[in-house]
């Protein structure tokens, strides 16, 4: 401890008691501020299914794991990148398990990154990322993923092409109901990074003209099983 | 010559090149098109929710102490370290240390203006360290060795032609028209950097009590790419951006998005509660979170000038501006530009050096009319104002002439005398400077009114 901070918080003290004395605000925050609130309270899957093809991502909607991996192993065949370079990742996690097992190009060729100390450079060559999801946001349509569901932090945003796969009863409204679950986990089931992805990577910083694929996923598509 | 003369000489210079304001008018009403849609599409009341923001902030400012040990002990908890700075050098000194202890030769950076307020590249420049600055706009101003222009938009003064002139003498890349192609080139050139820097270093939009947590708001992958990579992760941040609770962010995040970019909400926002854990594949060994001071404790305690401690950095102020639209952000030569520069500037860069900032407004209210937080930016400017002139010593003409204005000012009968004597000199004022004067009318009220009655 030095002792800058102790003069810091000392200067930052009240001397009497605070005046505002209101309590933050309570919660559900959301309904009463958005006007997308309600619209997304009644039909979510259809809300985050819009949201998410307004902002250039891929929505596909399955029965079962085993039309989920038609779609993954389709979406992985007619990605444009040539198929000698093509390398895919993905980690271990129950769902994805089960998808995978589904298909035996799959089995096969999504190679499973867990505990396996890939430096940044080797990783820097899977030209796809497979991952599970926490919550799926219907107001915004975002996809909230943590370390743990993410299988770490890179799976995600290093490779060009993002395919995340969840289930229809990760589906939550609004982003207050998925911090509010995610914090209530409590600390030993958080992970130490979470993130909140809003279609894909993009940017506007050349004369405001928005261009897909900045330094993140340049494809994001979204498969939905139940 | 001062700082002050300086910065009249580029306003001068600025507000007369037309071609830098028809770049300018163009992406604001790009942005201005999307705000306003924005603000319409997802909020039932914008109003309300600023009401809401500036309400959860004016709490957050009363209990900053309490909510900084709350997070200081949740983050430390992980094995993340709080260092508290006082000043720019003492937060840059830490960075520095640190980056000599762990032999660090590269640093990949992320957007941060709180590492601009305290020059954290030249430092680290200066001690031998190659510093990779990895958001798009912040890239192409680096490559330019220039400053961003804009908090938000750090290449907002660049057109795509200056970006590809600037991309083929600094990269070698091919000639191109396309932003796409431009961003591609941008990507490519920093792919390596991320596997190979020894450190990353970002700010932070929230720092978030309750769960110790730093939240990092972005758009291009470059930010989580920086939080991803590198074996070390250090976060410069404002012991001013905290909130209370990890459900603020259901607010602050949309709003920021809003007001920022005129998004619902941007492409990442990241929330980091520390290191790597044992149980996880990858992430950084170690965190560090630098809360700096740097006058914000001088801004806390100054009669009225709290609030603008509640500032989340969105650029609107800056992008509703007359003065900023017409003299660039470079005019300021500042970390902060527009409205909400005008107000903390002079504190965290001392007060007899920037002071002359709070003349660059008109007062018309546009910053604090937009401000998502409802800071009163003119007034808070019109502060400054008052405590500049209160500073400077006035040369013995001004003075005179003050007082005998005051004195005019407080007869009717000289006032009467005062206006005759104006309407003759009238044909004469051009002579004073370029702006053309209306005529003053024949008939003053008070002479209509007596003729009437």
């Amino acid at each position: 401890m030095n002792n800058v901070r102790e003069k810091i918080l000392q200067n930052l003290r009240p001397s009497s008691s605070p005046a505002s004395s209101i309590a933050p605000l309570s919660s559900p925050l959301d309904a009463s501020i958005y006007r997308n609130y309600e619209p997304a309270r009644q039909n979510p899957l259809q809300t985050f299914a819009q949201k998410l093809a307004a902002l250039k991502g891929e929505f596909y909607p399955v029965f079962d794991v085993a039309q989920a991996a038609k779609v993954l192993r389709e979406l992985l065949n007619n990605d444009t990148t040539p198929a000698n370079k093509k390398s895919v990742a993905r980690h271990q996690h129950e769902l994805l398990d089960r998808v995978c097992a589904a298909d035996p190009w799959l089995a096969e060729n999504a190679q499973i990154i867990n505990r396996q100390k890939i430096s940044s450079p080797d990783f820097a060559q899977f030209t796809a990322g497979i991952t599970a999801v926490d919550f799926l946001v219907a107001r915004t349509g975002s996809i909230v993923l943590s370390t743990a569901t993410a299988g770490g932090r890179r799976l995600s945003v290093l490779p060009p092409f993002h395919i995340a796969i969840a289930t229809a009863a990760q589906l939550v409204v609004s982003l207050d109901d998925a911090l509010k679950a995610y914090h209530e986990r409590g600390e030993s089931k958080r992970s130490s990074y979470a993130t909140i992805i809003t279609g894909p990577s993009r940017t506007s910083d050349i004369e405001k003209i928005l261009v897909l694929g900045a330094h993140g996923p340049k494809r994001l598509a979204v498969i939905v099983v139940g | 010559m001062s700082e002050a003369t300086n910065f009249i000489s580029r306003s001068a210079l600025k507000a007369s090149d037309e071609t830098h304001r028809l770049k300018i008018a163009k992406a604001i009403a790009t942005y201005d098109t999307a705000v306003t849609g924005t603000k319409a599409n997802q909020f039932s009341d914008w109003q309300q929710a600023r009401t809401l923001a500036a309400a959860i902030k004016n709490y957050t400012l009363d209990h900053l102490a309490d909510l900084l040990e709350q997070f200081e002990a949740n983050f430390s908890a992980r094995g993340g370290k709080v260092f508290w700075a006082a000043t720019a050098d003492e937060a840059a000194d830490y960075v520095l240390q640190l980056a000599k202890d762990r032999r660090a030769k590269k640093v990949v950076k992320s957007k941060s203006m709180t590492t601009e307020e305290i020059n954290l590249n030249e430092k680290l420049e200066h001690a031998g360290i190659d510093v990779r600055e990895s958001d798009l706009g912040e890239l192409i101003v680096q490559l330019a060795g220039e400053k961003p222009y804009h908090i938000v938009t750090p290449a907002m003064h660049k057109s795509k032609a200056e970006i590809s002139a600037l991309f083929q003498e600094k990269l070698a890349a091919p000639p191109t028209e396309s932003a796409e192609e431009l961003t591609m080139i941008a990507r490519r050139h920093l792919r390596q950097d991320y596997a190979t820097a020894d450190i990353g270093i970002t700010g932070a939009n929230f720092v978030i009590a309750d769960a110790g947590a730093i939240s990092m708001t972005e758009n291009e992958g470059n930010g989580r790419l920086t939080m991803s990579c590198p074996p070390i992760h250090i976060v410069i941040a404002g012991f001013e951006k905290v909130l209370p609770r990890l459900t603020d962010l259901s607010l602050f995040l949309p709003l920021l998005a809003t007001s920022g970019t005129g998004q619902e909400i941007t492409c990442y926002n990241s929330i980091i509660f520390g290191p790597r854990r044992n149980d996880e594949d990858d992430g950084p060994e170690e965190m560090h979170v630098i809360l700096l001071d740097n006058g914000r404790s001088q801004l806390y305690h100054r009669p009225h000038f709290r609030e603008a401690l509640g500032c989340i950095r969105c650029g609107a102020c800056l992008n509703a501006c007359p003065v900023f639209r017409t003299i660039g952000g470079h005019t300021y030569n500042v970390a902060y530009q527009g409205p909400i520069g005008a107000v903390i500037s002079p504190h965290y860069n001392g007060l007899p050096q920037y002071q002359h900032l709070a003349f660059a407004s008109s007062l018309c209210g546009a910053c604090s009319d937009v401000c998502p937080v409802r800071i009163d930016l003119h007034h808070l400017i019109l502060e400054n104002r008052v405590a500049a002139i209160r500073q400077v010593k006035q040369n013995l003409f001004w003075r005179a002439a003050m007082k005998m204005f005051a004195w005019m000012m407080r007869s009717r009968l000289r006032l009467n005398w005062l206006r005759s004597f104006m309407r003759m000199g009238q044909p004469f004022l051009f002579l004073l400077g370029k702006k053309h004067a209306p005529k003053l009318a024949a008939k003053t009220f008070a002479d209509l009114w007596r003729e009437k009655n």
